[in-house]
Protein backbone atom coordinates (compact mmCIF):
# COMPACT_ATOMS: atom_id res chain seq x y z
CA UNK A 1 0.00 0.00 0.00
CA UNK A 2 2.80 2.37 1.07
CA UNK A 3 4.80 1.39 -2.03
CA UNK A 4 1.85 2.19 -4.30
CA UNK A 5 1.39 5.62 -2.70
CA UNK A 6 5.11 6.34 -3.22
CA UNK A 7 4.79 5.39 -6.90
CA UNK A 8 1.81 7.77 -7.29
CA UNK A 9 3.85 10.63 -5.81
CA UNK A 10 6.76 9.91 -8.15
CA UNK A 11 4.39 9.91 -11.16
CA UNK A 12 2.94 13.25 -10.01
CA UNK A 13 6.39 14.74 -9.56
CA UNK A 14 7.54 13.51 -12.99
CA UNK A 15 4.37 14.98 -14.53
CA UNK A 16 5.06 18.39 -12.98
CA UNK A 17 8.68 18.26 -14.12
CA UNK A 18 7.56 17.40 -17.67
CA UNK A 19 5.13 20.36 -17.71
CA UNK A 20 7.83 22.73 -16.44
CA UNK A 21 10.37 21.48 -19.01
CA UNK A 22 7.83 21.82 -21.86
CA UNK A 23 7.07 25.41 -20.83
CA UNK A 24 10.78 26.21 -20.59
CA UNK A 25 11.48 24.71 -24.03
CA UNK A 26 8.61 26.71 -25.60
CA UNK A 27 9.82 29.91 -23.96
CA UNK A 28 13.42 29.26 -24.99
CA UNK A 29 12.25 28.61 -28.55
CA UNK A 30 10.42 31.95 -28.69
CA UNK A 31 13.41 33.80 -27.22
CA UNK A 32 15.87 32.22 -29.68
CA UNK A 33 13.59 32.97 -32.63
CA UNK A 34 13.51 36.63 -31.59
CA UNK A 35 17.31 36.76 -31.47
CA UNK A 36 17.75 35.46 -35.02
CA UNK A 37 18.78 37.91 -37.75
CA UNK A 38 15.67 39.74 -38.87
CA UNK A 39 15.40 42.03 -41.87
CA UNK A 40 13.11 44.97 -41.45
CA UNK A 41 11.71 47.00 -44.34
CA UNK A 42 13.02 50.55 -44.31
CA UNK A 43 11.48 53.60 -45.99
CA UNK A 44 14.82 55.39 -45.72
CA UNK A 45 16.64 52.72 -47.73
CA UNK A 46 13.83 52.52 -50.30
CA UNK A 47 14.02 56.30 -50.78
CA UNK A 48 17.79 56.04 -51.14
CA UNK A 49 17.52 53.33 -53.82
CA UNK A 50 14.87 55.32 -55.70
CA UNK A 51 16.81 58.62 -55.58
CA UNK A 52 20.15 56.95 -56.33
CA UNK A 53 18.76 55.71 -59.65
CA UNK A 54 18.22 59.31 -60.80
CA UNK A 55 21.82 60.43 -60.17
CA UNK A 56 23.69 61.35 -63.36
CA UNK A 57 26.79 59.23 -63.90
CA UNK A 58 30.05 59.77 -65.79
CA UNK A 59 28.97 57.38 -68.54
CA UNK A 60 28.32 59.29 -71.75
CA UNK A 61 25.53 57.80 -73.87
CA UNK A 62 24.86 60.55 -76.43
CA UNK A 63 26.61 63.70 -77.64
CA UNK A 64 25.88 65.75 -74.55
CA UNK A 65 23.97 63.25 -72.45
CA UNK A 66 25.11 61.10 -69.58
CA UNK A 67 23.36 57.97 -68.29
CA UNK A 68 21.76 57.98 -64.90
CA UNK A 69 22.58 55.18 -62.45
CA UNK A 70 19.30 53.33 -63.16
CA UNK A 71 20.17 53.14 -66.87
CA UNK A 72 23.68 51.95 -66.01
CA UNK A 73 22.38 48.71 -64.43
CA UNK A 74 20.84 47.65 -67.77
CA UNK A 75 23.96 48.74 -69.66
CA UNK A 76 26.21 46.83 -67.27
CA UNK A 77 24.02 43.72 -67.61
CA UNK A 78 24.65 43.76 -71.37
CA UNK A 79 28.33 44.73 -70.86
CA UNK A 80 28.05 47.94 -72.89
CA UNK A 81 30.78 50.51 -73.25
CA UNK A 82 30.10 54.22 -72.67
CA UNK A 83 30.77 56.73 -75.49
CA UNK A 84 33.67 58.14 -73.49
CA UNK A 85 35.35 54.68 -73.63
CA UNK A 86 34.73 53.61 -70.04
CA UNK A 87 33.06 50.29 -69.21
CA UNK A 88 29.52 50.79 -67.89
CA UNK A 89 30.14 48.25 -65.10
CA UNK A 90 33.31 50.04 -64.06
CA UNK A 91 31.48 53.39 -63.80
CA UNK A 92 28.56 51.75 -62.01
CA UNK A 93 30.70 50.01 -59.40
CA UNK A 94 32.88 53.01 -58.61
CA UNK A 95 29.98 55.49 -58.44
CA UNK A 96 27.83 53.15 -56.37
CA UNK A 97 30.57 52.60 -53.84
CA UNK A 98 31.07 56.35 -53.37
CA UNK A 99 27.29 56.91 -53.25
CA UNK A 100 26.86 54.28 -50.54
CA UNK A 101 29.85 55.47 -48.53
CA UNK A 102 28.77 59.13 -48.63
CA UNK A 103 25.15 58.35 -47.74
CA UNK A 104 25.63 55.88 -44.88
CA UNK A 105 28.19 56.11 -42.11
CA UNK A 106 29.46 52.54 -42.03
CA UNK A 107 32.20 51.28 -39.73
CA UNK A 108 33.14 49.34 -36.62
CA UNK A 109 32.50 52.34 -34.39
CA UNK A 110 29.39 53.53 -36.24
CA UNK A 111 25.83 52.37 -35.64
CA UNK A 112 25.81 50.73 -39.08
CA UNK A 113 28.34 47.88 -39.05
CA UNK A 114 28.10 46.95 -42.70
CA UNK A 115 26.06 46.84 -45.86
CA UNK A 116 25.20 44.46 -48.66
CA UNK A 117 24.08 45.77 -52.02
CA UNK A 118 22.91 43.39 -54.73
CA UNK A 119 21.55 44.05 -58.16
CA UNK A 120 20.05 41.35 -60.36
CA UNK A 121 18.03 40.98 -63.53
CA UNK A 122 15.04 38.66 -63.94
CA UNK A 123 13.07 38.31 -67.19
CA UNK A 124 9.91 37.29 -65.31
CA UNK A 125 8.91 36.46 -61.76
CA UNK A 126 9.68 32.71 -62.09
CA UNK A 127 12.93 33.09 -63.99
CA UNK A 128 16.24 32.62 -62.25
CA UNK A 129 17.91 35.86 -61.28
CA UNK A 130 20.99 36.96 -63.17
CA UNK A 131 23.43 38.80 -60.93
CA UNK A 132 24.60 42.20 -62.20
CA UNK A 133 26.60 43.56 -59.29
CA UNK A 134 27.17 42.97 -55.58
CA UNK A 135 28.90 45.29 -53.15
CA UNK A 136 29.67 44.56 -49.53
CA UNK A 137 31.34 46.40 -46.69
CA UNK A 138 31.87 45.64 -43.00
CA UNK A 139 30.27 42.85 -41.02
CA UNK A 140 26.67 41.68 -41.12
CA UNK A 141 24.55 39.78 -38.64
CA UNK A 142 21.88 40.43 -36.04
CA UNK A 143 19.66 43.38 -36.79
CA UNK A 144 19.29 44.11 -40.51
CA UNK A 145 17.25 46.84 -42.21
CA UNK A 146 16.73 46.68 -45.92
CA UNK A 147 14.63 47.44 -48.96
CA UNK A 148 14.32 46.50 -52.60
CA UNK A 149 13.62 48.74 -55.57
CA UNK A 150 12.52 47.57 -59.01
CA UNK A 151 13.70 49.17 -62.26
CA UNK A 152 11.80 48.12 -65.39
CA UNK A 153 14.16 46.68 -68.04
CA UNK A 154 12.18 45.18 -70.91
CA UNK A 155 11.38 42.27 -71.09
CA UNK A 156 12.12 41.88 -67.37
CA UNK A 157 13.15 44.01 -64.46
CA UNK A 158 16.19 44.86 -62.40
CA UNK A 159 15.92 44.35 -58.64
CA UNK A 160 18.22 46.42 -56.45
CA UNK A 161 18.45 45.37 -52.81
CA UNK A 162 20.30 47.14 -50.05
CA UNK A 163 20.68 45.74 -46.55
CA UNK A 164 22.20 47.73 -43.71
CA UNK A 165 23.53 45.74 -40.76
CA UNK A 166 23.30 47.26 -37.27
CA UNK B 1 -10.58 6.32 16.72
CA UNK B 2 -6.76 6.59 16.63
CA UNK B 3 -6.73 5.14 13.07
CA UNK B 4 -9.24 7.65 11.74
CA UNK B 5 -7.27 10.53 13.36
CA UNK B 6 -4.02 9.35 11.75
CA UNK B 7 -5.58 8.95 8.27
CA UNK B 8 -7.27 12.39 8.60
CA UNK B 9 -3.97 14.16 9.44
CA UNK B 10 -2.26 12.29 6.56
CA UNK B 11 -5.04 13.47 4.25
CA UNK B 12 -4.55 17.05 5.42
CA UNK B 13 -0.84 16.69 4.77
CA UNK B 14 -1.59 15.47 1.23
CA UNK B 15 -3.91 18.43 0.59
CA UNK B 16 -1.24 20.82 1.91
CA UNK B 17 1.38 19.22 -0.34
CA UNK B 18 -0.88 19.59 -3.35
CA UNK B 19 -1.69 23.18 -2.44
CA UNK B 20 2.02 24.01 -2.21
CA UNK B 21 2.76 22.36 -5.54
CA UNK B 22 -0.13 24.21 -7.21
CA UNK B 23 1.03 27.49 -5.67
CA UNK B 24 4.59 26.91 -6.84
CA UNK B 25 3.35 26.10 -10.34
CA UNK B 26 1.21 29.25 -10.44
CA UNK B 27 4.11 31.41 -9.30
CA UNK B 28 6.35 29.81 -11.92
CA UNK B 29 3.87 30.43 -14.73
CA UNK B 30 3.25 33.98 -13.50
CA UNK B 31 7.01 34.72 -13.60
CA UNK B 32 7.32 33.23 -17.10
CA UNK B 33 4.29 35.24 -18.30
CA UNK B 34 5.65 38.45 -16.76
CA UNK B 35 9.02 37.90 -18.42
CA UNK B 36 7.39 37.27 -21.79
CA UNK B 37 5.08 40.32 -21.52
CA UNK B 38 8.03 42.56 -20.58
CA UNK B 39 10.00 41.43 -23.64
CA UNK B 40 7.00 41.77 -25.97
CA UNK B 41 6.01 45.22 -24.72
CA UNK B 42 9.62 46.38 -25.05
CA UNK B 43 9.74 45.36 -28.70
CA UNK B 44 6.25 46.84 -29.27
CA UNK B 45 7.32 50.29 -28.11
CA UNK B 46 10.38 50.17 -30.37
CA UNK B 47 8.11 49.08 -33.25
CA UNK B 48 5.85 52.09 -32.61
CA UNK B 49 8.87 54.39 -32.58
CA UNK B 50 10.13 52.92 -35.87
CA UNK B 51 6.69 53.29 -37.49
CA UNK B 52 6.48 56.94 -36.43
CA UNK B 53 9.94 57.54 -37.87
CA UNK B 54 8.96 55.92 -41.19
CA UNK B 55 5.78 58.00 -41.33
CA UNK B 56 7.76 61.19 -40.74
CA UNK B 57 10.16 60.25 -43.54
CA UNK B 58 7.23 59.72 -45.92
CA UNK B 59 5.94 63.18 -45.00
CA UNK B 60 9.35 64.74 -45.58
CA UNK B 61 9.55 63.05 -48.97
CA UNK B 62 6.28 64.74 -50.00
CA UNK B 63 8.17 68.05 -50.08
CA UNK B 64 9.64 66.95 -53.43
CA UNK B 65 6.12 66.98 -54.92
CA UNK B 66 5.38 70.56 -53.82
CA UNK B 67 5.00 72.65 -57.01
CA UNK B 68 7.66 75.03 -55.65
CA UNK B 69 10.27 72.24 -55.78
CA UNK B 70 8.98 69.67 -58.29
CA UNK B 71 11.26 68.76 -61.21
CA UNK B 72 9.06 68.77 -64.29
CA UNK B 73 11.60 67.86 -67.00
CA UNK B 74 11.08 64.13 -66.43
CA UNK B 75 8.58 61.91 -64.65
CA UNK B 76 10.45 61.70 -61.38
CA UNK B 77 8.71 61.70 -58.00
CA UNK B 78 11.98 61.73 -56.10
CA UNK B 79 13.48 64.75 -57.87
CA UNK B 80 13.78 68.35 -56.73
CA UNK B 81 14.43 71.24 -59.09
CA UNK B 82 17.51 72.84 -57.54
CA UNK B 83 17.34 75.90 -59.85
CA UNK B 84 13.80 76.63 -58.67
CA UNK B 85 14.91 76.13 -55.07
CA UNK B 86 17.70 78.68 -55.46
CA UNK B 87 15.29 81.28 -56.86
CA UNK B 88 12.82 80.59 -54.04
CA UNK B 89 15.51 80.96 -51.40
CA UNK B 90 16.14 84.56 -52.44
CA UNK B 91 12.49 85.44 -52.96
CA UNK B 92 11.22 87.61 -50.08
CA UNK B 93 7.59 86.81 -50.93
CA UNK B 94 8.24 83.29 -49.70
CA UNK B 95 9.66 84.30 -46.31
CA UNK B 96 6.40 83.51 -44.48
CA UNK B 97 5.32 80.78 -46.86
CA UNK B 98 6.96 77.84 -45.12
CA UNK B 99 4.75 76.68 -42.27
CA UNK B 100 7.55 74.63 -40.75
CA UNK B 101 10.31 75.57 -38.30
CA UNK B 102 13.10 74.06 -40.40
CA UNK B 103 13.51 73.33 -44.10
CA UNK B 104 16.82 72.58 -45.72
CA UNK B 105 18.10 70.88 -48.87
CA UNK B 106 21.46 69.15 -48.48
CA UNK B 107 23.70 67.80 -51.23
CA UNK B 108 25.34 64.44 -50.47
CA UNK B 109 26.86 63.18 -53.73
CA UNK B 110 29.05 64.32 -55.40
CA UNK B 111 30.64 65.88 -52.35
CA UNK B 112 31.17 69.62 -52.48
CA UNK B 113 32.57 72.18 -50.11
CA UNK B 114 30.38 72.54 -47.00
CA UNK B 115 28.83 75.95 -47.50
CA UNK B 116 25.42 77.55 -47.90
CA UNK B 117 24.34 78.12 -51.50
CA UNK B 118 23.89 81.56 -53.02
CA UNK B 119 23.81 82.91 -56.58
CA UNK B 120 27.58 83.36 -56.57
CA UNK B 121 28.69 79.86 -55.54
CA UNK B 122 25.82 77.78 -57.01
CA UNK B 123 26.08 74.83 -57.80
CA UNK B 124 29.39 74.35 -55.95
CA UNK B 125 27.79 74.43 -52.51
CA UNK B 126 26.23 71.93 -50.15
CA UNK B 127 23.12 73.33 -48.40
CA UNK B 128 20.11 75.54 -49.04
CA UNK B 129 18.34 76.60 -45.86
CA UNK B 130 14.89 78.14 -46.34
CA UNK B 131 13.81 78.49 -42.75
CA UNK B 132 15.43 77.75 -39.40
CA UNK B 133 13.67 78.54 -36.13
CA UNK B 134 14.19 77.29 -32.59
CA UNK B 135 12.58 74.14 -31.13
CA UNK B 136 12.08 71.48 -33.76
CA UNK B 137 12.63 67.78 -34.34
CA UNK B 138 14.20 67.18 -37.75
CA UNK B 139 13.63 64.24 -40.08
CA UNK B 140 15.25 63.70 -43.44
CA UNK B 141 14.55 61.89 -46.69
CA UNK B 142 16.69 61.07 -49.71
CA UNK B 143 15.92 62.91 -52.97
CA UNK B 144 17.58 63.54 -56.30
CA UNK B 145 18.66 67.17 -56.78
CA UNK B 146 18.28 68.04 -60.47
CA UNK B 147 19.33 71.14 -62.38
CA UNK B 148 20.06 72.28 -65.91
CA UNK B 149 23.70 71.99 -66.86
CA UNK B 150 25.24 73.75 -69.84
CA UNK B 151 27.38 70.71 -70.77
CA UNK B 152 25.18 67.70 -70.09
CA UNK B 153 21.65 69.09 -70.30
CA UNK B 154 20.04 68.04 -67.07
CA UNK B 155 22.15 66.74 -64.21
CA UNK B 156 20.99 65.08 -60.99
CA UNK B 157 22.90 64.64 -57.75
CA UNK B 158 21.97 62.80 -54.58
CA UNK B 159 20.71 64.84 -51.66
CA UNK B 160 18.46 65.01 -48.66
CA UNK B 161 15.55 67.15 -47.58
CA UNK B 162 15.72 68.00 -43.90
CA UNK B 163 12.35 69.03 -42.47
CA UNK B 164 11.72 70.14 -38.89
CA UNK B 165 8.53 69.41 -37.00
CA UNK B 166 7.57 71.57 -34.03
CA UNK B 167 8.42 69.69 -30.84
CA UNK B 168 5.52 69.36 -28.38
CA UNK B 169 7.60 70.41 -25.32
Amino acid sequence: MKNKRGQEEIVGFVLIMVIVVVVLVVFLGISLRDNQATTRESTDIYQFLESMGEVTSECQIRNSEFADIAELFAKCDSNELCLNDIGSCQVLESELRVLLDSSWNVGENASIRGYKFASSYASNSDAEKEEILTLEKGTCGGNIRGASYLIPAFPGRIVNTLELCY
Amino acid sequence: MTNSFVSSSRGQMKIQQMAFVLLALMIFFAIVALFYITIRSGSLSSDVEALREEEAKEMVRKVSSWPEFAWSASDCAACIDLDKALVLMDNENYNDFWDVPFLQIEKIYPESEKKECNKQNYPDCSTMTFVKEEGFVAHSAFVALCRYDSESGSKCDLGKINLGFRSSE
